[in-house]
């Protein structure tokens, strides 16, 4: 027999899925030009806020850690991913105090520093003419579709460590900053840096900048770059 | 709008379907590729790839690791039977990129070990 959810119950329900999943940022309304990535905690909406005038209840994800090694660019929407990678539509992103469903403390991202979530609230008490609102902002995809749906992992043989810059030494970092030269010993960009993006990532539309034009893969998604050159 | 609801059973069946056309002549493969179809690294399903489904989704067995990778960046996914006939395609992303399959690092290097760690096949009712 089927279960009677409330809505609030239906809510908090979906936003249990999100505990350990990801907010990806985009440059576009619309959810496309990945900035950049955070991880959500687990529990992602540990505290339940209650408003002092109408007694409404928020669920919220406070200050999250910032992460760095974005893309970089102007932050105007973001999805939400759960652990099995479900993504709601695109939401609206405001800086901090705006009252937007994800807050952060700037929408101006650098290329490689970090994005500083300083709060996620949704309501769950929303009048019944505004649920559809809600649902589509947080639980409109994640019914399950036609498809297969997978992870796999991806673990280097000795010698390889190189492929993940964030694996070097201290003395293979200064060695590359000092003159542009990977682990493996192979030169592969100057250290001058531009700031221009050089185009889109064809893969995750993330900026692709001068500093990684011919290298192997795009610094958000690892896809390969170099047919851009 | 026409809509079509499908009850438990035949979702099962319609998944069951799919899963165990990877079985045919023996244990099925993925073939992580590059976008140029590239084999990256392979991993082997058991003789029977996937359990059988349980309200519409199917989960593999377990799957063997590639413990020496030939190496590349990985695009796409494909899902072989025993007979080397390609059954189905799916994208590959990294983590966070919303792609059917998400891996760790799109770039692997020759030698490195591919895992599969989860992977399901889903028929939805409607």
């Amino acid at each position: 027999m089927a279960t009677t959810m409330t809505v609030r119950e239906a809510i908090m329900a979906a936003l249990k899925r999100y505990d350990g999943g990801q907010v990806v940022f985009y440059s576009e309304a619309d959810g496309k030009g990945r900035v950049g990535a955070v991880t959500l905690p687990s529990p992602a909406f540990p505290t339940i806020v209650q408003d002092e005038d109408d007694n409404d209840k928020w669920a919220v994800c406070g200050d999250i850690p910032p992460t760095g090694q974005c893309g970089g660019g102007t932050i105007r929407s973001a999805r939400l991913f759960n652990a099995e990678m479900q993504q709601t539509q695109p939401l609206g992103v405001g800086v901090t105090g705006s009252g937007g469903y994800i807050e952060v403390e700037s929408l101006e991202i650098e290329h490689g520093g970090p994005i500083h979530i300083t709060s996620i609230s949704c309501d769950l008490d929303p009048p019944i003419a505004s649920v559809p609102k809600v649902l589509r902002g947080i639980m409109a995809e994640d019914a399950p579709e036609p498809g297969i749906m997978g992870t796999a992992e991806v673990t280097r043989a000795a010698g390889n460590h190189w492929l993940d810059s964030d694996k070097w030494t201290d003395a293979e970092k200064q060695k590359y900053l000092a003159d542009g030269e990977r682990p493996d010993g192979w030169k592969f960009y100057e250290p001058e840096f531009s700031h221009e993006s050089q185009g889109e990532c064809p893969n995750c539309g993330a900026d692709i900048w001068a500093g990684e034009y011919g290298d192997l893969s795009c610094s958000m998604c690892n896809a390969s770059i170099s047919n851009l050159g | 709008m026409a809509t079509i609801v499908l009850e438990t059973v035949v979702r099962n069946a319609a998944c069951n379907a799919v899963v165990d056309l990877l079985d045919v002549g023996g244990a099925g493969y993925i073939q992580f590729e590059t976008s140029g179809d590239a084999e990256v690294a392979t991993n082997t399903f058991g003789a029977t790839a996937f359990g059988a489904a349980s309200v519409g989704v199917a989960t593999a067995n377990a799957i063997s690791d590639d413990t020496s990778a030939t190496g590349g960046t990985v695009a796409q996914a494909s899902f072989y039977n025993n007979a080397n006939a390609k059954q189905f395609e799916v994208n590959v992303t990294a983590v966070g990129g919303g792609g059917s399959m998400t891996l760790t690092s799109l770039v692997v290097g020759a030698g490195d070990t591919v895992s599969v760690s989860s992977l399901t096949v889903t028929m939805p009712a409607s």
